[in-house]
């Protein structure tokens, strides 16, 4: 049997946490501790709508976007750099689905530090940049892992964003969750039982050690006090 | 060393208005929850900007609304100890006084390090986490780490609200003589009159987002120069009076015409008296002497309060503010209860304070 999916799979989860975790953290920084103003509550609800809207939508969306006569499609490809039919056009795709999931988490993350903590930080010299990497990032840490590993978990389950972004190309593009609708069509029921029994692991692994962060969080926290 | 402050904050429902100026000895800021006290210390550390005025330090504009100028706090050189002390728990109490040194090198956070725990009296806990430490020890960090950044101005806010009573006393104490080290402008908010009395000099009374009073603890006390400032200070005896003549006025509350000490200021209409001003005695016809009943009484472990009513009161309305509130210690209570009544009590003329409304 061909392994090419499963390490397709992992590839461009990683890919994808990896791409997804970065403006994740920043924008739930930025979203973070501050009052309902209007335009903030807007740009929260157009973050999240990865998560809301079917993924066939997302992946009509990218296809506009980066497909051969997409804006950012058309300039790529003369680069030499086409994104659709590719194992990163499955990573981007899995990237934007993943996003609301690593900015959710973050964001509950850091509003949990208490905001005496960063005004502290600022009263002894230091920016908001230099606070964010010392204090609140690392206050938050048990909870931006929840939200990697989460972020992760659901990159890995991508399927309808990447079937249209990147196809289904037998050891180029076809991901575990793809394989498994195709062996099914094609009436390999054994294939894709194997296939299921191997994203069950993968997941439950993923869980585990989700659930592992949260217990050393709690520990963390919750360490009891002398006097 | 000197920190000007006139500042205006308009917030929600509540509008904070405040004009002072710090010297080097201690400035006491007293007021109820929710009187500005700790939105003051924050407009002054940058932490919440203004929304009118000036604050200066030593000279260095911080703040001007007209000038557009807005140091952020992180160029302010001002220390803050807040309420529950900010420790970074992730740090240890090493890590968390050298958080504003990182411009240094090792051997020089060290000797820091060294020197501020030794000052603060925590040798040897450098390498404890916050959670380690009891409440007076994590308020001791606080205050180091506050102070090896070698602020122009210090601000505490609260710093003993989270602690029990049995460890406020001596820790008190301990911060007062770190303060008295301290050769800058420092500010202390409390709620509570007499840890401000015995750790300020100067005091500044808010009430309700603006200045009610301000000056010399003593003169503040003594002569409160309104009535929320006499309230503020803790007097619980207050009531409008008419002047009859030169050093004599009629306390309408109370019933009674009083001989007062006080040369008569324009605006005058209150009277007061504090609780432990009141006396009991057993000689009738003494000035300002009247006879009284009790009609209430709050005990406490070594003092008791007593609502007093002065007889003869019958035209006035029977309410609380008709009583005196007067404080005797346990010993002087036993021996007065067995005597009856009328009892006879005495306002001296020389402790009775005259203010006028705000």
């Amino acid at each position: 049997m061909d392994l090419s999916p499963l390490f397709i799979s992992l590839q461009t989860a990683t890919a994808a946490t990896a791409v997804a975790f970065f403006p994740g953290i920043l924008a739930a920084r930025w979203l973070a501790h501050t009052p309902g103003g209007k335009i903030k509550s807007l740009v929260d609800g157009l973050l999240i709508m990865p998560m809301l809207l079917p993924p066939t939508v997302v992946g009509f969306l990218l296809l506009l976007v980066f497909g051969s006569r997409g804006l950012l499609g058309r300039v790529l490809t003369e680069w030499g750099i086409p994104v659709v039919f590719t194992w990163y056009g499955a990573a981007i795709a899995a990237a934007v689905v993943a996003f609301p999931l690593m900015y959710r988490t973050a964001r509950g993350a850091f509003e949990q530090v208490d905001p005496d903590l960063p005004d502290a930080a600022r009263t002894m010299g230091a920016s908001e940049w230099s606070l964010f990497w010392r204090v609140i990032l690392p206050l938050s840490w048990p909870g931006v892992t929840a939200g990697i590993i989460l972020s992760f978990a659901r990159a890995l389950g991508e399927f309808g964003a990447t079937l249209m972004m990147a196809g289904n190309i037998p050891g180029k593009t076809q991901t575990m969750p793809i394989a498994i609708y195709f062996a099914v069509e094609g009436g390999k029921r054994d294939v894709a039982l194997v296939w299921t029994l191997l994203m069950i692991a993968v997941s439950t692994a993923s869980v585990l050690a989700l659930n592992y962060w949260s217990y050393r969080r709690q520990n963390f926290f919750t360490h009891s006090r002398v006097g | 060393m000197t920190l000007i402050v006139d500042i205006e904050k308009e917030l929600s429902g509540f509008r904070l208005r405040v004009a002072f100026t710090a010297g080097e000895d201690t400035l006491g800021l007293l007021g109820a929850s929710g009187s500005g006290k700790s939105m003051t210390l924050r407009c002054i550390a940058g932490l919440v900007t203004p929304s009118k005025g000036r604050i200066v330090l030593n000279g260095r504009v911080l703040f001007d609304a007209e000038q557009g100028i807005n140091l952020p706090s992180r160029k302010r050189k001002i220390g803050y100890l807040f309420q529950s002390y900010a420790l970074f728990p992730h740090l240890n109490v090493e890590q968390n006084i050298c958080f504003g040194l990182q411009h240094l090198s090792k051997q020089e956070k060290a000797s820091c390090v060294e020197e501020i725990l030794s000052l603060v009296n925590l040798h040897g806990l450098g390498k404890r986490y916050p959670r380690q430490l009891s409440g007076g020890q994590q308020q001791r960090v606080a205050l180091a780490r506050a102070l090896v950044l070698e602020p122009e101005a210090l601000l505490l806010d609260e710093p003993f609200s989270s602690l029990d009573s049995q460890l406020r006393n001596q820790l008190e104490a301990q911060l007062a003589e770190n303060l008295g080290k301290y050769r800058g402008c420092s500010l202390y908010v409390t709620h509570n009159l007499e840890e401000s009395y015995r750790i300020c000099k100067e005091l500044l009374l808010l009430d309700g987002g603006r200045v009610v009073a301000a000056g010399h603890k003593e003169t503040l006390f003594q002569h409160p120069p309104t009535i929320t400032s006499a309230r503020l200070t803790g007097c619980r005896n207050l009531s409008p009076i008419r002047m009859l003549s030169l050093g004599t006025v009629e306390a309408l509350n109370w019933g009674c015409k009083l001989q007062v000490a006080q040369i008569f200021s324009a605006g005058v209409s209150h009277i007061g008296i504090r609780e432990h001003h009141l006396l009991l005695v057993d000689e009738p016809g003494a000035v300002n002497t009247f006879p009284c009943r009790p009609v209430g009484i709050t005990e406490s472990p070594h003092t008791v309060i007593l609502r007093l009513r002065i007889d003869g009161l019958d035209g006035v309305a029977n309410n609380d503010d008709c009583c005196l509130q007067a404080m005797l210690y346990r010993d002087k209570w036993e021996e007065q209860r067995r005597k009856p009544y009328p009892w006879l009590l005495h306002l001296d003329p020389s402790s009775l304070f005259l203010t006028k409304e705000d």
